[in-house]
């Protein structure tokens, strides 16, 4: 599976290996994608905008003393920003999830196994049917989870997930190291499930 | 029978992009959705104005209808003039900011069976049955790869033979927005 690690980073190529993503890792990736570009992208001041109109209408509503015949309208928007709250903090992200997965049903090339060539300024994916070359001045998000890296940059924001069950333990620990150093503003790392990490 | 063969190099200007975005969009939201919005806009915007010109008891309820009215024509205008602007707008920006990109030479190769598009940083060449659906747009053609990703090519890079070409190439997979 592996076949070249190289911490020297003088040298050209830093690692390569191949990698196979699974469904859920591609949904989590998709998830993470919508969080930075998607249509979750915001979601705390859009739930915050209807929180507001939600408490503004109860507001009106209580200023009338809950006489719902006098002002039905505040009643039925009142409920439609509730909705929209819990719509932009909790639905649009289970969504999202499943979204990703559509996706990676629908596509012929995302379950193909890919090499990945990890160079100084740019890294490589390449199968029998797509090449893709991409340098890290692209990439405009680099996002560590414990499971996966997500690198989203290029063209129409494109995804690109390097599961961490295809790298060994040093290569992990590599890449890591590398995408932080080489993408300072754009590398972030989500905070770990498991306790004590 | 006449084989497919398509050969084209192109460049994707800031146009084609721009109109891209909004054929992109035309077919990612489903018809209905434009007509609720419609609907639902004419109906608050019918209602608050009845309402502010006929019952006028207190502030609140003043303030009630204005925001009525306002959440009306903003959903009344949403996929008219505010979201294709918007589209508009950010399709431009990000062009500009990945210019180095898109501003490479991109070769369309298309026969029988296969769909190829190279550029210096990008090469995809999948038989037509990975193709998930081929979209013709008013002045683009999308070539799905999944529910999601697509590669496009401006309608102005190919010649009317080509556009036949390209729509037999499709067969069922094809979509005319």
């Amino acid at each position: 599976m592996v076949i070249k690690l190289s911490a020297d980073k003088n040298s050209r190529i830093i690692t390569e290996f191949d990698n196979e993503v699974k469904i859920d890792e591609y949904a989590k990736a998709y998830q993470i994608y919508d969080l930075m570009h998607g249509k979750s992208k915001g979601r705390e001041w859009k739930s915050s905008f209807f929180f507001i109109l939600s408490l503004i209408m109860f507001f009106i509503l209580t200023a009338e003393k809950f006489n719902l015949s006098k002002i039905p309208v505040t009643a039925i928007v009142l409920l439609i920003s509730m909705y929209m709250c819990t719509y932009y903090l909790y639905l649009l992200q289970k969504k999202a999830k499943l979204q990703g997965e559509h996706i990676y049903k629908s596509s012929h090339l995302l379950s193909k196994k890919y090499h990945f060539i990890i160079n100084r300024n740019f890294f490589t994916v390449k199968n029998e049917f797509e090449y893709i070359k991409r340098y890290y001045t692209e990439i405009t998000d680099c996002i560590e989870t414990d499971e996966i890296f997500v690198l989203i940059g290029g063209m129409e924001h494109g995804v690109n997930v390097i599961s961490k069950r295809c790298l060994t333990k040093e290569q992990s620990e590599l890449l890591s190291e590398y995408f932080k150093s080489e993408m300072v503003n754009e590398y972030r790392r989500t905070k770990s499930s498991k306790k004590g990490k | 029978m006449d084989k497919i063969n398509i050969e084209e190099c192109f460049l994707i200007t800031k146009e084609d992009y721009v109109n891209m975005s909004l054929d992109k969009k035309k077919f990612f939201i489903p018809k209905e959705n434009k007509i609720i919005f419609r609907v639902l806009g004419i109906i608050a915007v019918c209602c608050g104005v009845t309402a502010f010109i006929n019952i006028r008891e207190s502030i609140y309820q003043i303030i009630c209808w204005f925001i009525l009215i306002i959440i009306g024509l903003y959903v009344l205008s949403y996929y008219d003039v505010i979201y294709p602007v918007n589209i508009q707008r950010k399709a431009s920006r990000f062009y500009d900011y990945n210019d180095k990109i898109l501003k490479n030479a991109f070769t369309l190769n298309i026969s029988d069976n296969d769909f190829k598009i190279t550029s210096e940083i990008y090469k995809i060449c999948v038989p037509k049955k990975y193709l998930y659906k081929i979209i013709e747009g008013n002045n683009t053609f999308m070539f799905f790869i999944d529910s999601n990703e697509f590669l496009f090519i401006p309608k102005r890079a190919v010649n009317t033979d080509e556009i036949m070409q390209i729509k037999k190439f499709a067969g069922d997979k094809y979509i005319k927005l």
